[in-house]
């Protein structure tokens, strides 16, 4: 063997073990970064996972709420009551008419709590249902009016659950304590292709006064439903990119008259 | 016996089914007022005096139990009627105070009447009424008395006070911190329902007790109340009851 050919050698040697080591810390670097990846996967897929579920719990959660909102007992028993009514006077026509109203409203109730949207033909369908069965009850104390501007296309979407909860706010807050005919006006117009609005309002003791009372009898079922609804409108826009703007005011404070207005803006999902 | 009855509410409808119901199942009943205003009905009770008053609890202007706070003698009777209300169901149930709920059921309108017809012969009508309207005026349940028809008559017992209750052959042994025992004609189910679920839990079928009252839980099934008793905790209730001890 020559003194350069052992020089080779020895290079080559050296070469090896440098790349050979090389090689190795590659893998276990490549090895480490493998692991941290498939850590951070798994710890987004639970993160997602668990965000998933508790989105879906929350809907749930708002759908029972929503439907418990509006299948307020007060108002359940007070129109089988008058049901009864009809029925002790023998008047099978009435009976009839209000059992039936009644239980279309139900079925109304059960159905669309389960939809995101329903269109505003049927929302004007329920609120007038309930407005009439409400009317059985207060007979002349109450009056009801829903307008709809023509430009207000009745197969657009509204989310569901939204309106009647408000109106029954209306009803057993405010024309309720009133002592003469209250009058409750529902409005619907349209502010621009992509965004409608709904006006409710009273003419009843308003909600200042209403919020007062509520305090004298140690319930506070108003705020309860209005937290339902802000939820729920809150839910609206981070899920299906609806954007409702509710403002509720007490009419004494800017006007001569009383009763109380909510103003709700729907600006529609692009 | 005949008695005399005047009714309130604030829906015509209301006062007619009832009248109704009152003429065709109760015969000795004798409607001598009506009224859809709460003011006017202080009126007629402080004007009539009877013996008996249908009262509706949501009613614009002064709520029924507004209304009874302005009467400063209550000694009738009465029986709430209401379309719902959770909150004062329950401080009516504390003071034995008959109810009805609406639409009103036939059933439930003669057990009421018959029950308030027994309890004018008693004169224990103001008692309760003061002590429903002190409860509607106390926040915490603790503090609240309830009212428990027992043979010698009504006991008034703050709730925090009940250690347990026994149940035997339909009637209930209520044990106390201070104070001896004390029989009632009510099961221990109506007292399961009637106490607070938070404070009140039932270990077996008849026994209930107060969780603020125990000292130690033993192991083989059986728990130690300040009292001194050892009562035994059913096997299917105990995980539950330990989960909820726990929490407390």
């Amino acid at each position: 063997m020559s003194k350069e050919e052992k020089v080779d050698n020895i290079f080559s040697e050296e070469i090896f073990f440098l790349l050979s080591g090389a090689a190795l810390l590659i893998a276990v670097a490549v090895v480490i970064l493998f692991f941290v990846f498939i850590t951070r996967k798994n710890k987004l897929l639970t993160e997602k996972a668990i965000s998933i579920n508790s989105y879906e719990k929350k809907m749930v959660e708002l759908e029972l709420h929503a439907l418990r909102s509006q299948m307020n007992p007060h108002f359940v028993h007070n129109s089988l009551n008058a049901i009864q009514y009809y029925i002790q006077l023998n008047d099978i026509d009435q009976s009839e008419n209000y059992l039936t109203r009644f239980s279309k409203l139900v079925r109304q109730f059960f159905e669309y709590s389960r939809k995101q949207t329903i269109r505003i033909e049927e929302e004007i369908d329920l609120i007038s249902n309930y407005l009439a069965l409400e009317k059985l009850r207060f007979e002349d104390k109450l009056t009801y009016e829903i307008l709809c501007d023509e430009t207000v296309d009745k197969e657009a979407a509204i989310p569901s659950m939204v309106l009647q909860p408000i109106v029954e706010n209306a009803v057993n807050h405010g024309i309720f304590h009133k002592k003469a005919t209250g009058k409750v006006t529902i409005t619907f117009s349209q502010l621009s292709e992509d965004t409608f609005c709904v006006v409710i309002k009273d003419d009843g003791i308003g909600i200042k006064e209403s919020q007062k009372r509520a305090q004298h009898t140690l319930k506070n079922h108003e705020s309860h439903s209005s937290q339902v609804l802000d939820e729920r409108l809150k839910l609206l826009e981070q899920i299906d990119n609806w954007n409702v703007e509710y403002t509720i005011k007490d009419r004494a404070e800017f006007s001569d008259e009383e009763g109380t207005i909510v103003t709700l803006i729907f600006k529609l999902p692009n | 016996m005949t008695v005399t009855a005047i009714l309130i509410d604030d829906e015509h409808k209301s006062l007619a089914i009832l009248k109704n119901k009152l003429e065709r199942l109760c015969p000795n009943i004798k409607v001598v007022g009506e009224t859809q205003d709460p003011e006017e009905g202080i009126k007629l009770i402080t004007d009539l005096e009877p013996q008996l008053v249908f009262l509706d609890i949501a009613m614009p202007s002064m709520n029924g139990f507004e209304m009874l706070q302005k009467i400063p003698q209550p000694q009738f009777e009465i029986i709430f009627v209401t379309a719902f209300d959770s909150y004062g169901i329950e401080a009516i149930k504390h003071c034995a105070i008959g109810y009805i709920v609406k639409p009103i059921d036939s059933q439930d309108l003669i057990q009421a009447v018959s029950i308030a017809t027994q309890n004018i012969t008693d004169k224990t009508a103001l008692q309760k009424n003061k002590q429903l309207i002190e409860n509607l005026g106390i926040q915490s349940f603790q503090k609240k008395k309830i009212v428990i028809p027992c043979q010698e008559g009504l006991e008034f017992v703050k709730m925090e006070n009940i250690i347990h209750c026994e149940g035997t052959d339909g009637y209930t042994k209520i044990h106390f911190q201070q104070q001896k025992p004390i029989m009632s004609s009510y099961s221990i189910g109506h007292f399961h329902k009637l106490l607070p679920q938070h404070d009140f839990y039932l270990i077996h079928k008849s026994h209930l007790i107060n969780v603020n009252y125990i000292e130690k839980y033993l192991n083989e099934g059986y728990v130690v109340l300040q009292d001194n008793h050892k009562l035994p905790v059913s096997r299917n209730k105990r995980t539950e009851f330990l989960n909820m001890i726990r929490s407390v």
